[in-house]
C-alpha cells in the first residue's frame, strides 16, 4: 500500500497546509522534529512503521459510523501518539479527542484547523494562552479569514479567563526568562506593549517594596514622588553616618577599647546568640566607663550609660548585681581586663 | 514564591547586624591604636575631622564587607574604597570616579533616552547615590536601593548605639 493514499482521503488540500499545522503541533507538544513529507510525518509521528499506520488507519474504516474520525484522523493522532500506544488506544483517543473537541464536526480540516488549535492552546499552555512567540505571527498568515478569527478567538478566551491567572502569571514571569504575559481587558496585544507592560509590572512590584521600607511612604500616591522621598531618606542616612563618625571620633580618645580578649571567646561561641553579646556589650561600656569615671568621678550616673537604648533586646544587659558589685571597688585603677576577671 | 524570596533577599538579618558591628569595633580599635591620642584639651579640629573620616570609611568597608559580594553595591564599593586607599586621596573619597568602559557606555545610553521624566531623573539620581548604580537597568537598581537602604539603616543603628553608650 502506498502512504499516499492517506492524504488520499482529502485530495483538494494543499499539502503544506497540513505540513505546517503538524509542525505546529510539534513545536507545542514538543514531538521529535518529523521528516519532511506528508505521509512520512505523519508515520513518524507515531513512531511506526507505515504499514501498522496504515492497518491503524484502516481500522475504524468498516464502520460507517465512524467515518468521522477518519477524515479528522491526522488531526487526533498527532495529538495524542505521545500519551499512549497507538494500537489499543487509536480509537479511545480519537473517542477523546472529539470529546475534546465538544463534538464539532469534522468537515474539511481547514475548518478543524482552527478549533483544534483553539483547544490546544488551553490544553497544554496551561497559564498562559498567549505567546510573545512568533509562532503566534506565523498561524495568521496561513489561511487569511480564518487567521483572524483564531487570533480573535484566542484573545477572547484570554480575556474571560484573565482574572484568576492574571497573579499567576505576573509571579511566574518574574521568574522565567521568557516573557508570558496575559492580555488584559481593552489592551493591545502587540508584543511591544506586551513586553513593555511586563517591565512595568516588575518595576512597580520593586517600588512597592521600597514603599514599605521607607517610613511615611505609604501615603504617596505616584512613582516620582515616592522615589524622591527615597532619595531623601538615603541622603539622610548618610548624612547620620557621617554625622555619628564626627561623634565616635570626639569620644574615641577617651576610651580604652581592650577587645581582643573579649573577641576571642565571642567568635568561638558566635552561634550561642544572645548570651555571649550581652558580655561583650557589658565588658565594653564598663571599660569605657571605668576610665572616665576614675577621671571624674561621677559614680551615681554610672548604671546609666551602661543601658544600650537601641539594638534591640539581643543587646540589653540583664546583669546589674555585675555592675552594683564590681562599681563597689573604686579605689584600685582597673582596667577592663581586670573588670573582665572579676565579673 | 517569588515574593518570598525577594524579601529574604533583601532583609539584612540580625546575623548582619553582628557581622558588622564585629568588624566595626575592630577596625575601631585599630584606629584608636593607630594614632595614640593627646589629652582631650588638645585635640584639634583637624585631628577630629581626620579621625571621623578614617570612622567613616571604616564603617562603609565594614559594611560592605560584612554584605559581601553577594550584592552589586557592596562590590562597586569595596572596589571604590580600595582605590581611594590606593591613591591616598582621603577628602574625596566619594567625588572619585574612575570612569571605567562600563561607566562611559552606560552614560551614552542614558543620553539617548528623555531625561526630562520625572522618573528617569529620580533614577539618575539614585544611581549617583547607590554605589555602583551608574549601569544598571531600573528593576535592579530598586532591589539595590532596597538593600542599600536596609543596610544603612543598621549601620546607623549600630553606630548610634554605641556613641549613646558613652556618656559624653
Amino acid at each position: 500500500m502506498e502512504p499516499m493514499s492517506l492524504t488520499g482521503n482529502r485530495p483538494d488540500e494543499p499539502p503544506f497546509e497540513s505540513l505546517m499545522f503538524n509542525e505546529e503541533i510539534q513545536r507545542l507538544i514538543a514531538l521529535p522534529p518529523a521528516p519532511v513529507g506528508n505521509a512520512s510525518s505523519f508515520t513518524a509521528i507515531l513512531e511506526l512503521g507505515p504499514t501498522q499506520a496504515m492497518e491503524l488507519l484502516h481500522w475504524p474504516e468498516p464502520s460507517e459510523s465512524s467515518n468521522p474520525y477518519v477524515n479528522s484522523v491526522d488531526d487526533g493522532a498527532v495529538l495524542f501518539a505521545p500519551t499512549s500506544s497507538a494500537n489499543t488506544g487509536y480509537g479511545a483517543n480519537c473517542l477523546a479527542f472529539s470529546a475534546g473537541e465538544n463534538g464539532s464536526s469534522p468537515g474539511a480540516s481547514s475548518a478543524s484547523s482552527p478549533k483544534v488549535k483553539k483547544e490546544i492552546v488551553p490544553y497544554s499552555a496551561s497559564d498562559w494562552s498567549t505567546w510573545t512567540h512568533p509562532a503566534v505571527s506565523d498561524t495568521a498568515p496561513e489561511s487569511k479569514v480564518p487567521g483572524s478569527t483564531k487570533r480573535k478567538v484566542r484573545d477572547q478566551l484570554d480575556k474571560g479567563s484573565e482574572k484568576k491567572k492574571k497573579n499567576e502569571s505576573s509571579q511566574d514571569a518574574e521568574a522565567l526568562p521568557y516573557v508570558h504575559v496575559r492580555a488584559r481587558r481593552g489592551q493591545a496585544t502587540d508584543s511591544h506593549s506586551l513586553a513593555e507592560r511586563a517591565r512595568r509590572e516588575k518595576i512597580n512590584a520593586r517600588m512597592k517594596l521600597l514603599q514599605e521600607l521607607v517610613p511615611g511612604c505609604n501615603m504617596i500616591t505616584g512613582t516620582a514622588l515616592v522615589l524622591d522621598e527615597i532619595i531623601n531618606h538615603v541622603q539622610s542616612l548618610q548624612r547620620q553616618v557621617e554625622l555619628l563618625s564626627m561623634k565616635l571620633a570626639a569620644v574615641n580618645p577617651q576610651i580604652d577599647f581592650n577587645l581582643d580578649s573579649i573577641f576571642t571567646p565571642e567568635n568561638a561561641s558566635l552561634s550561642d546568640g544572645n548570651f555571649p553579646v550581652p558580655m561583650t556589650w557589658s565588658d565594653i561600656q564598663i571599660g569605657g566607663s571605668m576610665e572616665i569615671y576614675q577621671q571624674q568621678g561621677h559614680f551615681p550616673s554610672f548604671q546609666h550609660s551602661v543601658w544600650v537604648k537601641e539594638e534591640g533586646s539581643s543587646f540589653v544587659m540583664p546583669e546589674a548585681s555585675h555592675i552594683t558589685s564590681i562599681s563597689s571597688a573604686n579605689g584600685v585603677p582597673l582596667d577592663s581586663r581586670q573588670l573582665k576577671m572579676e565579673m | 514564591m517569588t515574593l518570598a524570596r525577594d524579601t529574604a533577599m533583601k532583609n539584612p538579618t540580625n546575623s548582619l547586624k553582628r557581622r558588622f558591628s564585629l568588624k566595626f569595633l575592630k577596625t575601631l580599635v585599630r584606629i584608636r591604636k593607630s594614632r595614640p591620642p593627646p589629652s582631650p584639651s588638645a585635640s584639634s579640629s583637624w585631628e577630629i575631622r581626620w579621625r571621623a573620616q578614617k570612622i567613616k570609611l571604616a564603617a562603609y568597608s565594614s559594611m560592605a564587607l560584612s554584605v559581601g559580594s553577594k550584592r552589586t553595591w557592596s562590590r562597586a564599593l569595596t572596589m571604590k574604597l580600595r582605590a581611594t586607599m590606593g591613591n591616598r586621596r582621603w577628602s574625596s573619597w566619594k567625588g572619585s570616579k574612575k570612569m571605567t568602559k562600563r561607566r562611559i557606555v552606560a552614560k551614552k545610553n542614558m543620553e539617548k533616552r528623555h531625561l526630562e521624566k520625572d522618573m528617569n531623573s529620580g533614577l539618575q539620581q539614585l544611581r549617583q547615590l547607590v554605589p555602583g548604580g551608574e549601569s544598571m537597568d531600573p528593576r535592579s537598581l530598586l532591589e539595590e536601593t532596597a538593600h542599600f537602604v536596609r543596610c544603612l539603616e543598621t549601620q546607623v543603628r549600630v553606630m548610634r548605639s554605641i556613641v549613646e553608650g558613652f556618656p559624653c
